[in-house]
């Protein structure tokens, strides 16, 4: 499928009357999907599929964005992997957390640990994949460490915290933050829920509010 | 041209009715408790019109969104009733743009009630045209579709047969009127009709050839098999974006560009973080493969719920860390609609309420925003923002069916036909904005 036939797919899905009726462009593409059968859906996330991993840069920024509105189903998961090692990008990265990342074979899993651990630029974004996919390595787990233990701006922080709660690795990241400013504690304890205010104080043991 | 109208939300659910001062304190007495709401709405015209009403009436009133209460205040009681009846989208709008030109409002009155269904569905334009017609074939084109057809064609043929150019781009020649009448007809089916006039007096086009190189793409289109509505929506991702440069407007460097954005836009349409997905999960319970796997599958549909639910449980949003992907963005390739001006300073003013700014925005038919919002404005610092923000032309526009027309070729950005100017801008990262406020997150 050419880029410009899976434009014209995924446009096909759009009905006038949801496009009046949305400020955001991708809600009638999305209200399309959800009315569509189970082959139109496929067929969508083929379309998508032509743009990210063959369209040019703003086909594949389209395609991506795409799938931020419809996530891609877990089948998905080795091809979108597989594309990230060759050429990554952040929405792809934050495609695989979650259940893309789950469903990675185990093979594919592995390919991905290895570019995370051969390449430490992109490891914070990439860790809420790795953390969630099967079999995550202890060197993995090392690496997610060094990086909670390195993190000193709040984003960055947040983005782990993700990534712990991914791979059920709640309590090494908290253990990894006891020593923060508590001005950097405090400016994550603004993003959570009381309940994860509560765990994250309990884990890290009282602080000041900057 | 362009949209009369900011998007408006989905006709699902009413819009809360403004806070009424002293809410509350009027106890069980419906009758104190319905003056008291009347006495807290702010439009002259709506708190006028609502004292008159009684029994379920008042319930109907309650349930109208804001803007439609100030619609309801401003149109002949005897419309009144009809209007409760009418969806919020896209019926009651159409009566709020038709509030705003007093002649269409008076033609739309007095029609026969069945006939007004379809004066409603015609665009500003078209309105303009009907009101010299005689009442009768007014009647007659608003019960037959094939008149309705053929009249759009011939409006369309009295524009075109002025314009050698376009005469030329097409391939059509006046002289010969009916095969001309037949090729502008091919052209002019449906809903592409009145845009096909839209396109061939649009003068906003940076370059003024794309005005003919779109018509002779749209006709290519219909030559090869399709349909002329379809063939416009096929050739909409080639011709958004061309609009001339806002820059060449004198005020550009000192106009803030600012949007209103629905958070429940950002969590639906982008990517949250992993983070804050992991907490919406928690929040409603479905932390567990089985709820990632549906949330993936129905996001859409749970979003408002999981949302609702983990700002109940003590989550504060902040769109930047929770949705750093988002977008903002027009579909496919096409631009988003920004303000061009507005009072910066009354938006970011603490003392205005968030209701006013739901007003300000004209935003008060989308339900989205009742998520909670944030203004975003985009920094003049941007090196290369000046070669980004457009004015609209009619393919920016094309899905709006209530537009006004801007004769004036020499502007550099649309208007609202509430007056106010407006430009179109490619998808945005969220990242590339600055926060001037949140409301309610």
């Amino acid at each position: 499928m050419t880029p410009s036939e899976a434009r014209k797919r995924l446009r096909d899905l759009e009905s006038d009357e949801s496009y009046s009726k949305h400020s955001d462009g991708l809600a009638p593409l999305a209200d399309g999907y959800a009315a569509a059968d189970a082959g139109a859906q496929a067929a969508a996330h083929e379309a998508v599929w032509a743009l990210v991993s063959s369209g040019d840069a703003e086909e594949r920024a389209y395609g991506e964005r795409v799938w931020g509105a419809i996530p891609p189903p877990a089948s998905f998961a080795d091809r979108v992997a597989d594309l990230y090692v060759k050429a990554p990008s952040e929405r792809l990265a934050q495609l695989l957390a979650g259940h893309l990342g789950a469903s990675l074979s185990e093979a594919a899993a592995e390919r991905l640990m290895d570019y995370f651990l051969a390449h430490p630029g992109e490891q914070v974004k990439l860790a809420p994949a790795v953390l969630a996919a099967p079999g995550t390595t202890p060197e993995v787990l090392a690496a997610f460490e060094q990086l909670v233990r390195d993190a000193n701006d709040v984003m960055t922080l947040y983005e782990l915290y993700g990534a712990a709660g991914l791979g059920h690795e709640e309590q090494r990241f908290y253990a990894a933050c006891r020593g923060k400013a508590p001005a950097l504690l405090s400016e994550l304890e603004d993003l959570l829920m009381t309940s994860a205010k509560q765990e994250l104080r309990a884990a890290v043991g009282d602080f000041p509010r900057a | 041209m362009t949209p009369a109208h900011a998007p408006p939300g989905p006709t699902t659910g009413p819009t809360p009715t403004p806070a009424p001062s002293g809410a509350g304190a009027a106890g069980s007495d419906p009758e104190a408790e319905w003056r008291s709401f009347v006495a807290g709405i702010a439009d002259p015209g709506a708190k006028a019109a609502a004292g008159t009403l009684t029994g379920g009436d008042r319930e109907k009133f309650k349930a109208l969104n804001p803007a439609s209460q100030r619609t309801f205040g401003a149109i002949s009681p005897a419309l009144r009733p009809e209007f409760f009846t009418l969806a919020p989208w896209p019926d009651q709008n159409a009566v709020t743009v038709m509030v705003a030109n007093p002649t269409h409002l008076a033609q739309y009155a007095g029609l026969n009630p069945a006939h007004r269904p379809a004066y409603r569905a015609l665009t500003p334009d078209e309105r303009g045209d009907m009101v010299p017609i005689a009442s009768t074939y007014v009647a007659q084109l608003l019960t037959d579709p094939n008149a309705l057809a053929e009249w759009r064609t011939w409006r369309n043929v009295a524009v075109i047969k002025e314009d050698p150019t376009v005469c030329a781009a097409l391939g059509v020649n006046p002289d010969d009127p009916l095969k001309f009448a037949e090729e502008v007809g091919k052209l002019s089916s449906g809903k592409a009709g009145e845009r096909l006039r839209r396109l061939v007096t649009e003068t906003g086009f940076e370059v003024p050839t794309h005005r003919e190189d779109s018509l002779k793409d749209v006709q290519t289109r219909v030559k090869g098999g399709a349909d002329a509505w379809q063939a416009m929506r096929d050739a909409t991702d080639t011709w958004v974006l061309k609009g001339k440069l806002t820059k060449g407007d004198g005020a550009f460097p000192t106009v803030p560009l600012m949007k209103a954005v629905p958070y429940i836009n950002m969590i639906k349409y982008s990517d949250p973080s992993p983070a804050f997905v992991t907490d919406l999960l928690k929040a409603n319970g479905k932390d567990d493969a089985a709820g990632r796997a549906d949330w993936a599958a129905h996001k859409g549909d749970r979003a408002e719920a999981y949302f609702t639910e983990w700002k109940k449980k003590g989550g504060v949003f902040n769109p930047q860390v929770h949705t750093p992907a988002a977008t903002i963005q027009g579909r496919g390739a096409a631009g988003a609609y920004w303000m061009y001006g507005g009072d910066k300073a009354v938006l970011v003013d603490p003392a205005t309420s968030g209701q006013d700014i739901v007003q300000l925005c004209a935003i008060e038919e989308s339900p989205e925003y009742n998520h909670g919002f944030c203004i975003v404005e985009l920094p003049k610092s941007d090196p290369g923002l000046d070669g980004k923000v457009r004015r609209p032309t009619m393919w920016d526009g094309i899905t709006f069916d209530q537009f006004a027309a801007i004769d004036d070729p020499s502007k550099c950005y649309g208007v609202t036909s509430g007056g106010a100017p407006e430009v179109v801008i490619a998808p945005t990262n969220l990242s590339a904005c600055t926060i001037l406020r949140k409301i309610n997150g």
